[in-house]
């Protein structure tokens, strides 16, 4: 090796470290700025990705969407009423609340969401939604869809990345969107996550770290649980549909409630930012 | 000059289009992998101090668009109770410009052939290092996770996505031997001489 070569070698050695000293607000902030740049190419192959996968928007006949107009109309008038009589049972829970002492809960307000393109690095299960901080979205913040009849939210994922008008999400079939989870109808808890590879059509998650001989049926519910009054509780994330009694802790296989391959728009929860996060109030004497 | 100037607006180009290209799905959600390839036959067009050079570049802005940031507090939060090791962020940022630099290191080595117009082992090995790269990440990704575990479905994963991604080299090769010639740049050797027996 020529001496050339051995100083470019040693320069870039430096510059290497100097990249994996970075902070995580440093980080932060050159991602931000490089997505920036890319982000109206992301837009627009956004488009072409889904044109070529077949995804693209459907062109609808007047007819059609007529009457979807028709149909949606009515909803809507129904979700009015619906919301009024929500808002009215709202602030009756608040007055029982403060009269209880309850720490009141993050602010749940929903913000609707596209989804742009699925990613494109080779091993994370990621997407781009058309919405960013300057619409609210906040790193972490949960993504869910309504589902069933009833329109339980069920978990999509959450928010990796928020930049100004757009946001990384990781889905809840990556191993590294993480979330408390709790069997619904026993206390028993762990950490639902993902696996990245699976031969599976659909994703399969795993509830980990349950205690030993936990009793866990097939079909019972998981859903969301969380002591730290930052993440929702009780969002519908999946149903077991298998459970592995461990040597020091037990998990149970999960198949998601939502079908992630078929998301056109998406719901972001809005959370309390974590700086105006309020200590938990003492009850009222 | 220019040539090395234009590698580097091929390389952003590469980035807007891989944005463009979706994964296919019914071979094991593999995708045409454009950057990386357009880096290897980058780094074996020129010399090594530039190839560290287009490594920190690629690798960064790779590593700015796609690496995950740190845990969410609330999951931290939960796996202390719950008795499980603290999760950890998907990555450290930066490793995609050692990975680079590692590869087309590698590389660095066969570029005599490649510099002769002899094609063939360099598109094996660009191949091979597609194979290689992602081993590395998902390599990495173990790491971090705290468990080796590789099963048959990465391994179909990174076969196809290499596969599929190796269509696209000599296009690439023949790209940036037109963008040589057009800026005046020599990748070709000149005086390369095979020996022949002579006849006794």
């Amino acid at each position: 090796m020529n001496r050339l070569n051995l100083i470019a070698l040693a320069v870039f050695t430096g510059l290497l470290v100097w990249v994996f000293t970075f902070n995580s607000p440093k980080t932060r902030l050159i991602q931000t700025r490089v997505n920036a740049a890319f982000a109206s190419f992301k837009r627009s192959g956004a488009e072409v990705q889904g044109a070529l996968s077949g995804n693209a928007d459907i062109q609808k006949s007047p007819a059609q969407l007529l009457s979807e107009n028709e149909r949606l109309t009515i909803e809507n008038a129904e979700l009015r009423v619906y919301k009024s009589r929500v808002d009215q049972l709202q602030s009756e829970v608040s007055r029982l609340d403060y009269l209880l002492g309850f720490v009141k809960r993050q602010d749940t307000a929903l913000i609707p969401a596209k989804i742009l393109a699925r990613k494109t690095a080779a091993w994370y299960r990621q997407a781009t939604i058309d919405k960013g901080r300057n619409q609210g979205v906040l790193d972490g913040s949960p993504i869910v869809i309504p589902t069933g009849t009833d329109g339980r939210p069920a978990l999509v994922g959450r928010v990796a990345r928020a930049d100004a008008n757009e946001a990384e999400i990781l889905f809840i079939s990556d191993e590294l969107c993480k979330v408390a989870a709790r069997i619904e109808g026993s206390g028993e808890r762990g950490l639902l996550e993902g696996m990245r590879v699976s031969a599976a059509r659909r994703p399969e998650l795993r509830l980990r770290y349950l205690p030993r001989n936990a009793a866990i049926k097939q079909g019972q519910k998981v859903l969301s649980h969380d002591s730290t009054n930052r993440f929702p509780p009780d969002i519908l994330l999946g149903t077991v549909i298998d459970f592995r009694d461990g040597d020091a802790s037990s998990e149970a296989i999960v198949e998601p409630a939502v079908n992630l391959d078929d998301l056109p728009y998406v719901l972001v929860m809005q959370l309390v930012p974590e700086e105006t996060h309020a200590p938990p109030a003492a009850a009222p004497k | 000059m220019i040539f090395v100037l234009l590698l580097f607006v091929l390389t952003g180009f590469g980035l807007i289009l891989q944005d463009f290209i979706p994964a296919v799905d019914a071979v094991y959600h593999a995708r045409i992998l454009v950057v990386p390839v357009i880096f290897f036959a980058g780094a074996l067009s020129v010399p090594y101090p530039l190839m560290l050079l287009l490594a920190f570049v690629t690798g960064f802005v790779w590593d700015a668009l796609n690496s995950i940031p740190a845990a969410f507090p609330d999951v931290v939060a939960a796996a202390v109770q719950v008795g499980a090791p603290p999760p950890v962020s998907g990555g450290t940022f930066g490793i995609t410009i050692f990975f680079y630099a590692l590869l087309g290191s590698l590389l660095h080595g066969i570029r005599p052939l490649f510099r002769s117009g002899r094609w063939e082992l360099p598109l094996i090995m660009t191949t091979a290092a597609l194979v290689l790269l992602l081993v590395l990440e998902f390599a990495q990704i173990n790491f971090r996770r705290g468990g080796f575990s590789f099963p048959p479905e990465v391994w179909h994963h990174i076969i196809a996505t290499a596969m599929l991604s190796s269509v696209l080299v000599p296009l690439v090769f023949l790209f940036i031997y037109r963008l040589a010639r057009l800026t005046g740049y020599r990748i070709r050797f000149d005086n390369i001489y095979h020996r022949r027996r002579l006849p006794s």
